[in-house]
């Protein structure tokens, strides 16, 4: 059984009024439970309208989400259960941290799973052990920290709560590379130690490409690929014609291979350099 | 003739105010020494934290120096009397859209600068016209900002700026928060202006930015470790690397292949050359 079902799930923004307009039309897809999906697409293709449906903080105006087999829109015991089943980690969520301390932040979460006290500390040494967050940053207040420690103490919040899906909306936008590979590498790591599934909302096909197992595309409201990393990525034409863009590296193995060179597909440097070097030997 | 410098830096030194009275404060940067030609197009690398939002402030005198000298257009910065003129030579586009948008209409919203600087409003008219064309948003003019997409928001904050007609424009992460779309449509917002002979500083975590500037200057610090043109300055993968940054993937794939015996040149920066270093010495041409 997928985690995650959606079933012709359909969202209008300003319903009845004249500025109308649909989110998502009529979209359906599975999950399967453990994957890490990357789902791209341009801004207003409704990539974030999906995701906020998975946790029922959006409700649709036609359609089912199923969590586990549950029906969160319409059984209201599945909806409450699906706040803390999905963690959901918006955009920016370090604009989001409000407590006098980090450990409190961290901690909002977990309380209000009504969680004995014991269980919450313990989630929250974990939760920031996770994200790389050194302890004695807990007893600071979250607006002491660095950018990139701020973005992590709120990643860790949603994390503390120890959702079986978690989502993060562009949890790398704006910060510096070691920034973003410190965040792809706690991801990939959280999902390979819990076994959860993770959802990644970015507009970088390269971090995408670098530790997905799957990519989602959306475009303008709908679905339009979903499938392994080389399924998609080898539609480099498709992805152009709807705004997205492949690695640098996959336009270099096109050129490679239009002058004849017979290689596999690739979309990250490591793999570049693996299939290169092959070549390099069988000559 | 060599152009004049736009922008100097001479021995500057600067510190934020410490949060608590009796720590000292922590020089963000120390002698710095920084010259840019009139019309140059320069990109600032860096991770966070090593000053190089604090020296983009600096440029147009939202901070000024604690010690040490910086002109603009030949005026000082630290001159209060002058602060004016410092803000019409050089304009600033920040990381956010929304927080630099301060009108309800796109055409109020780019005739807000030069109605600060005193233009003549039929002066101003031609003006937003012509720098809402510029940057192809002329047909949005009447729309709300913040209906528009983000990439549309921050082209109408350079067209702002073009409107006020500086001779320079600094940007501060103006595509961090744009989707791929968004960021194409600012970069060519930025090869037009670099086209139209305007000064041109951007600070850039991207690197496919970077290397469509004439020089790149790399941060680490509080001080310039590397600059130079792209080339020159990717070449140095390791160094780039250790600084926390990131090499073009065609660089890193040639440095990479090189490494492993491969003869391919050390100064690959996009895919065309990248993929005919590599046929080249897998002789396949």
């Amino acid at each position: 059984m997928p985690i995650i079902s959606v079933e012709h799930l359909t969202h209008l923004y300003n319903k009845g009024t004249p500025s109308q307009n649909t989110a998502i039309e009529d979209i359906s897809v599975e999950i399967e439970k453990g994957e890490l999906v990357g789902i791209i697409g341009h801004t207003g293709s409704g990539k974030s309208t999906l995701v906020q449906h998975l946790n029922g903080l959006l409700k649709p105006d036609s359609g089912k989400v199923l969590i586990d087999g549950k029906d969160i829109v319409n059984d209201k015991k599945a909806a409450r259960e699906a706040c803390f089943k999905v963690g959901l980690c918006f955009q920016y969520p370090e604009y989001q941290l409000f407590e006098e301390t980090v450990e409190k932040d961290i901690a909002f979460g977990p309380k209000n799973m009504k969680l004995p006290e014991d269980e919450i500390k313990k989630r929250v040494v974990r939760a920031a052990a996770f994200v790389g967050l050194k302890p004695e940053l807990l007893e600071k207040s979250p607006f002491d920290l660095s950018g990139g420690e701020k973005r992590r103490a709120a990643i860790a919040g949603v994390i503390a709560m120890e959702p079986q899906v978690l989502i993060l909306d562009e949890p790398t936008a704006g910060l510096d590379p070691s920034g973003r590979d410190k965040i792809l590498g706690m991801i990939k790591n959280y999902r390979e130690q819990t076994g959860s599934t993770v959802l990644l909302v970015s507009h970088s096909m390269e971090d995408i490409a670098k530790i997905a197992t799957k990519v989602l595309v959306m475009n303008c409201g709908k679905i339009e690929m979903y499938g392994s990393v080389d399924e998609v990525y080898s539609q480099s034409g498709r992805l152009r014609e709807i705004g997205l863009n492949v690695p640098q590296v996959s336009k270099i193995f096109d050129i490679l291979r239009q002058n004849g060179l017979k290689l596999d597909n690739a979309y990250t440097v490591d793999r570049a350099v693996e299939l290169i070097t092959k070549a390099a030997a069988n000559k | 003739m060599e152009k004049k410098n736009i922008i100097q830096f001479d021995n500057v030194s600067f510190a934020y105010e410490a949060a608590e009275e009796e720590a000292q404060p922590e020089k963000v940067v120390d002698g710095f020494n920084l010259k840019i030609p009139e019309g140059q197009f320069v990109a600032v690398l860096g991770h966070n934290g090593c000053g190089k939002s604090t020296v983009a402030k600096l440029i147009n005198g939202i901070l000024v120096p604690v010690s040490g000298k910086i002109t603009v257009d030949g005026i000082d910065t630290s001159d209060d009397s002058r602060i004016t003129d410092v803000r019409r030579t050089v304009g600033m586009v920040f990381q956010n859209p929304d927080n630099q948008i301060v009108a309800t209409i796109v055409e109020d919203d780019v005739a807000f600068g030069p109605e600060n600087l005193g233009v003549e409003p039929k002066e101003i008219r031609r003006r937003v016209d012509e720098a809402l064309k510029a940057v192809g948003m002329y047909e949005f003019r009447d729309r709300e900002p913040h209906k528009l997409s983000g990439g549309q928001k921050q082209r109408i904050a350079i067209a702002g700026i073009i409107a006020m007609q500086t001779k320079c424009i600094v940007m501060d992460e103006p595509t961090a928060m744009l989707d791929p779309k968004g960021r194409q449509e600012v970069m060519d917002t930025i090869d037009m202006l670099h086209k139209r002979g305007i000064t041109v500083i951007l600070i850039t975590h991207y690197m496919d930015e970077a290397v469509r500037a004439e020089r790149i200057i790399v941060m680490d610090s509080g001080e310039i470790v590397s600059d130079g043109t792209p080339k020159e300055v990717f070449k140095n993968v390791e160094k780039i690397k250790a600084l926390g940054l990131d090499v073009p993937q065609a660089t890193e794939l040639a440095y990479r292949l090189r490494k492993k015996g491969m003869n391919l040149p050390d100064d690959i920066l996009d895919e065309q050359e990248c993929a005919e270093a590599i046929l080249k010495a897998l002789e396949v041409k």
